[in-house]
């Protein structure tokens, strides 16, 4: 299906290796029907079930394909890239400054440690790492742990909400309300904030965001 | 935190006067030929790889690339025919490396006890157009947590025979990092047990991320007014 | 659909579309589809602080057959783009889509070859909320809207002529990039 002429099953294990397990295939898309089909064909209990990139438990959109014995998974491979954006070339067409903007929303949840990193790559291609206030890093690193805090709140919310503890989804969120609410009163925004820039922060902390933190 | 010992000003490498400079670029990125309304259309930039650093590299580099040297030796493989150059810039050590060699040159940095570099961070591609001959590059990160050591390897491929041996074998994970340079770059890597695209739909043409594959935007309609995608627009800022 | 779209016109129906659009609009069950960073402040939204349960909507449906609205939150990509449309199809009438975000309604900042600039490229949207990401309280603004425009909604023959009307203004509009003069 793709057009190169890549032999897509050089991976394919002779049969009459080790124990009688069957043709070991490796699916890694494009063949997906080829493979449905010959594991139908070989008549095995096992079933192949596509837990698409739309569903409840997997955050974001995560394309799961899954072997099934029974309920128990035997196997599973990940089909990825539903939420490839092209930040990458996009950011080929901006300054360094609004490049920020785009990496930021590359981990959603924490958009402060995006931008960290690469402002950090970016200050050391220019060579000014040590022009960086000094307050800047540490206003920097005060930012990223009350992400780190609101990030962690997401996954213990989350995955209390995959078994079955909806509640705790609640609490999750609630709590990171508060966490959120402060990223607004020093950043302006809940989310996606460009705050760090190459060079340091886009402005100081607002007076009485210390008293609030606290 | 100082530079890279091969400058004593304690400037990047790519500003020093031996710097390998492959492309010039003119004016800002963005369309050319109309008019200019940034002012910085008169710019003139020369693009240049960091030049082959000189002995002593400083620090721990010299270790790693004698007992490198020495690894390959012991292999069988020539040290300077695989290795091309050795640059210490700005703090971090990087190899060229020939792609015949690269397996090996793997298989040593994992092995050897004074490198194990166990592990593989990724591999990205980069597309120079205008250097011909080193069009595509695959650039292989590798941090050694025995050690805590970060090295860089730079891999070279012309865009008439895009092929590059596989380092699956050696770093397991580095199975859908070729499979994503494969679909951004177009870089073959021989030996890979499944080469699909992995990121763009599985019938895509084209590779997107090389630098002539147009960024594909449309123009936006507001009221009263079309602006243009950002690869075809006039350069504001 | 059912009964209520062959009555004729008239107190009758006018009546029926009153207390159907009420019963519809009071337990409107979105379907899961947040994607991406707007998917967060769509969880913020069902969660205590910008409760959606005081709007009956804190059942977010798995089953797109379950669901009455999808709320496309985040950025499409190609890849996905064939997944909105069968999750779409899915679902069973009466449906409503919002397209929540820059992203979802028109590309948003992503304007190049891996997203799709607009969900309203691949299925019919009823709202667009723009933002990047929108607040909570623009989000339940929206749906706020949506309520108002499923309450008014009308059915059997009133929605025939009303989808004619549609029609007919559509055809005669000016194209947006031609509306000049708006700033005198």
């Amino acid at each position: 299906m793709s057009e190169s002429t890549i032999d897509a099953d050089a991976g394919i294990t002779p049969p009459d290796s080790a124990s009688a397990e069957g043709r070991v295939f490796t699916a890694s898309g494009g063949d997906w029907a080829d493979i449905a089909e010959e594991a139908a064909s070989l008549g095995e209990e096992r079933i192949v079930v596509n837990m698409g990139p739309q569903h409840p438990s997997t955050h974001g959109v995560l394309r799961l394909i899954l072997e099934i014995d029974g309920e128990t998974v035997t196997e599973a491979r990940c089909g990825i890239g539903y939420l490839h954006t092209g930040i990458e070339k996009s950011m080929e067409f901006r300054t360094w400054t609004q490049g920020v903007t785009f990496c930021t929303r590359m981990d959603y949840l924490t958009p402060l440690h995006n931008e960290a990193a690469y402002c950090l790559a970016v200050e050391k291609l220019l060579g000014i790492t040590d022009d960086v206030p000094e307050r800047a890093s540490i206003i920097r690193v005060l930012l990223m742990e009350l992400n780190r805090l609101s990030s962690h709140l997401v996954a213990l919310a989350t995955g209390g909400m995959e078994i079955g503890a909806l509640t705790v989804m609640t609490v999750g969120f609630r709590e990171r309300e508060v966490v959120l609410h402060l990223l607004e009163q020093i950043t302006g925004l809940r989310m996606n904030h460009a705050f760090i820039r190459p060079g340091g922060l886009v402005q100081d902390l607002p007076p009485g965001a210390i008293d609030s933190v606290r | 935190m100082t530079d890279g010992v091969s400058d004593p000003n304690g400037l990047p490498a790519t500003l020093s006067p031996s710097a390998d400079v492959i492309n010039t670029r003119r004016g800002m990125f963005g369309s050319h030929g109309s008019g200019d309304t940034s002012g910085y259309g008169g710019l003139v930039r020369s693009v240049a790889l960091p030049p082959p650093s000189g002995r002593p590299y400083g620090g721990w580099f010299d270790e790693v690339a004698d007992a490198l040297a020495s690894a390959l030796d012991a292999a069988g493989t020539d040290p300077d025919a695989a290795i091309d150059n050795v640059v210490v810039d700005r703090n971090e050590l990087s190899f060229v490396i020939r792609r015949e060699h690269l397996l090996a040159v793997c298989s040593a940095l994992r092995d050897q006890p004074d490198l194990r570099f166990e592990m593989f961070s990724g591999v990205s591609g980069v597309h120079y157009p205008e250097d011909a001959g080193r069009e595509l590059r695959a650039v292989y990160h590798l941090l050694s947590i025995t050690h805590n050591r970060r090295v860089r390897l730079e891999v070279s491929a012309p865009d008439a025979d895009p092929h590059i041996p596989s380092v699956v074998g050696i770093y397991p994970s580095a199975d859908w990092h070729e499979r994503e340079t494969w679909d951004f770059f177009g870089l073959i890597f021989d030996g890979h047990p499944a080469l699909t695209r992995i990121e763009m739909p599985d019938d895509w043409p084209g590779h997107p991320q090389r630098k002539d594959y147009p960024l594909g935007g449309i123009p936006v309609e507001y009221k009263g007014a079309t602006i243009p995608p950002p690869d075809t627009r006039r350069s504001y800022s | 659909m059912g009964i209520e779209e062959k009555l004729p016109s008239g107190f009758m129906l006018t009546s029926v579309e009153h207390l159907a659009g009420y019963m519809r609009k009071s337990s409107l069950w979105p379907a899961t589809f947040g994607l991406a960073c707007c998917a967060i402040e769509m969880m913020t939204t069902g969660a205590p602080r910008y409760d959606l349960a005081r709007f009956g909507m804190e059942v977010f449906r798995a089953s797109p057959r379950q669901a009455d609205l999808m709320i496309v939150a985040g950025r499409v990509s190609q890849k996905m783009a064939p997944v909105v449309r069968q999750v779409y199809d899915q679902m069973v009438e009466p449906k409503w889509v919002l397209s929540m975000g820059v992203c979802a309604s028109s590309g948003g900042m992503f304007n190049n070859y891996a997203i799709v600039q607009g969900v309203d490229h691949i299925i019919p949207v009823d709202i667009y909320l723009p933002g990047c990401p929108p607040r909570p309280e623009m989000l339940i603004n929206a749906i706020l809207e949506l309520h108002k425009q499923i309450q008014s909604m009308p059915l059997g023959v009133n929605r025939v002529a009303a989808v004619k009307a549609a029609e007919a203004a559509a055809l005669a509009a000016t194209p947006t990039s031609q509306m000049k003069g708006l700033l005198r």
